[in-house]
């Protein structure tokens, strides 16, 4: 399900359809934040819930900053205000491994720029 | 060579620190947006042949089409192998500008401003026979069209830019090679942006013979040339200033100097190449 929400200048689409892998399912939302520049951050409450069939130690990362663990439970919730530059990602892990992960995409309204590569006005 | 090498190595693994592209919108453009600019205003590029006209610029053009990987831009043709905020290495294509100094039609240019008079060149004694010392441009054999391919890659920082080619030809017509490295410089200035460029051409000896050569094929009485690379520094001053979003005040100046290997050819009159502009440029896309 996508749902819009506005959070400042930024559009933010939700995306709530839970992704599993073995027993673990989890959902991240916001999945994608449209972004009025491309240059802008994305600002947005960030949700993180899991659930698993047996209990689990887990720890969630934003980036590569550790947010919060989990010992010997079931399932777990995580939400706070966060602000990101450009495409990153949050991930599940077990002892240093990877269980789930989750690109969270920025999109811009304004189309994206290129560097150009020939000089201006160099025809001649 | 090797210098070379490592250089481009090291740029490769430059940080992908954020230099948004929009911080400067003039070297900016937008994925599959034709850009198109005409400037209108007074201009010359002087042409350094014996009887070749000087190149009149009152219309000046500035084209741009660019896709996430391939892109025309002002006549070249290119795709771009890899790109970040620093560094782009580009495969690239476009006609060689060397024959622009024999046709003037060839650069696309059609108005005339102004053209240096037929004045038959000196004759000079060179012994047992009689040879001109200066070649007209107009008693030589047509030169022909290249077209090169060849890499380009550039570099991006905050206020510079830099841009090392190599080209090759690649119909056969001059059978060598040629390279450029430029670096660009831009500051603001009286409220618009000043740059400078500066960038060292350099012109294998069958390139220069072939245009700038006079070979046996050629009328008896010219004095012969065999061509030699040429090693060729430029420097380029501009100014322009954003009016509206669409008038824009453009100003430049450009020196070529020319060599020893293009000065002894008997077709060149003039050491230097010299191009200015003063217009105002409209952009329609």
């Amino acid at each position: 399900m996508l749902g819009l929400l506005f959070a400042s200048n930024m559009l933010l689409v939700t995306a709530q359809s839970p992704e599993c892998r073995a027993e673990l399912c989890w959902s991240v939302s916001p999945a994608f934040c449209v972004s009025a520049t491309p240059d802008q951050n994305c600002e947005a409450q960030l949700s993180v819930s899991w659930t698993s069939t047996k209990a689990e130690n887990l720890c969630l990362y934003f980036a590569q900053q550790q947010m919060q663990c989990w010992q010997q439970v079931r399932q777990g919730q995580w939400q706070q205000l966060l602000s990101w530059p450009g495409k990153t990602e949050v991930r599940l892990e077990y002892d240093n491994q990877v269980l789930l992960r989750k690109e969270l995409i920025v999109l811009s309204r304004q189309p994206e720029k290129r560097r150009r590569l020939v000089a201006p006005w160099s025809v001649f | 060579m090797k210098s070379v090498v490592w250089f481009f190595l090291i740029c490769l693994s430059c940080s992908n620190a954020a230099l948004a592209c929009s911080k400067n919108e003039d070297s900016c453009v937008e994925s599959e947006q034709f850009q198109l600019s005409v400037a209108l205003g007074a201009g010359q590029r002087s042409n350094p042949l014996y009887d070749g006209d000087s190149f009149p610029m009152l219309i000046l053009p500035d084209f741009s089409y660019y896709t996430d990987t391939w892109f025309i831009d002002n006549g070249t043709l290119g795709y771009s192998l890899m790109q970040n905020e620093r560094f782009a290495a580009s495969v690239v294509m476009r006609l060689n500008s060397e024959k622009g100094y024999f046709q003037r039609w060839f650069a696309g240019n059609v108005i005339t401003l102004n053209s240096t008079s037929a004045i038959l060149p000196p004759e000079v004694d060179t012994g047992t026979q009689k040879s001109m010392s200066a070649v007209s441009v107009d008693h030589v054999k047509k030169r022909p069209t290249a077209v090169d391919a060849g890499l380009q890659f550039n570099w991006f920082g905050e206020q510079w830019q830099s841009r090392l080619n190599f080209w090759q030809d690649i119909n056969s017509k001059y059978e060598g090679q040629n390279a450029s490295l430029s670096w660009s410089r831009f500051w603001p200035l009286a409220g618009g942006q000043f740059d400078l460029s500066t960038t060292l051409y350099w012109k294998s000896a069958k390139l220069i013979d072939t245009y700038y050569g006079v070979g046996e094929d050629e009328l008896y009485y010219l004095q012969r040339y065999d061509g030699r690379a040429s090693w060729q520094p430029e420097v380029r001053v501009g100014w322009q200033k954003a009016l509206t979003s669409r008038w824009t005040m453009l100003t430049f100046y450009r020196y070529l100097h020319l060599d020893d290997a293009m000065t002894d050819s008997p077709l060149v009159q003039d050491d230097s190449v010299q191009t200015w502009f003063v217009g105002m440029s409209y952009r329609f896309y």
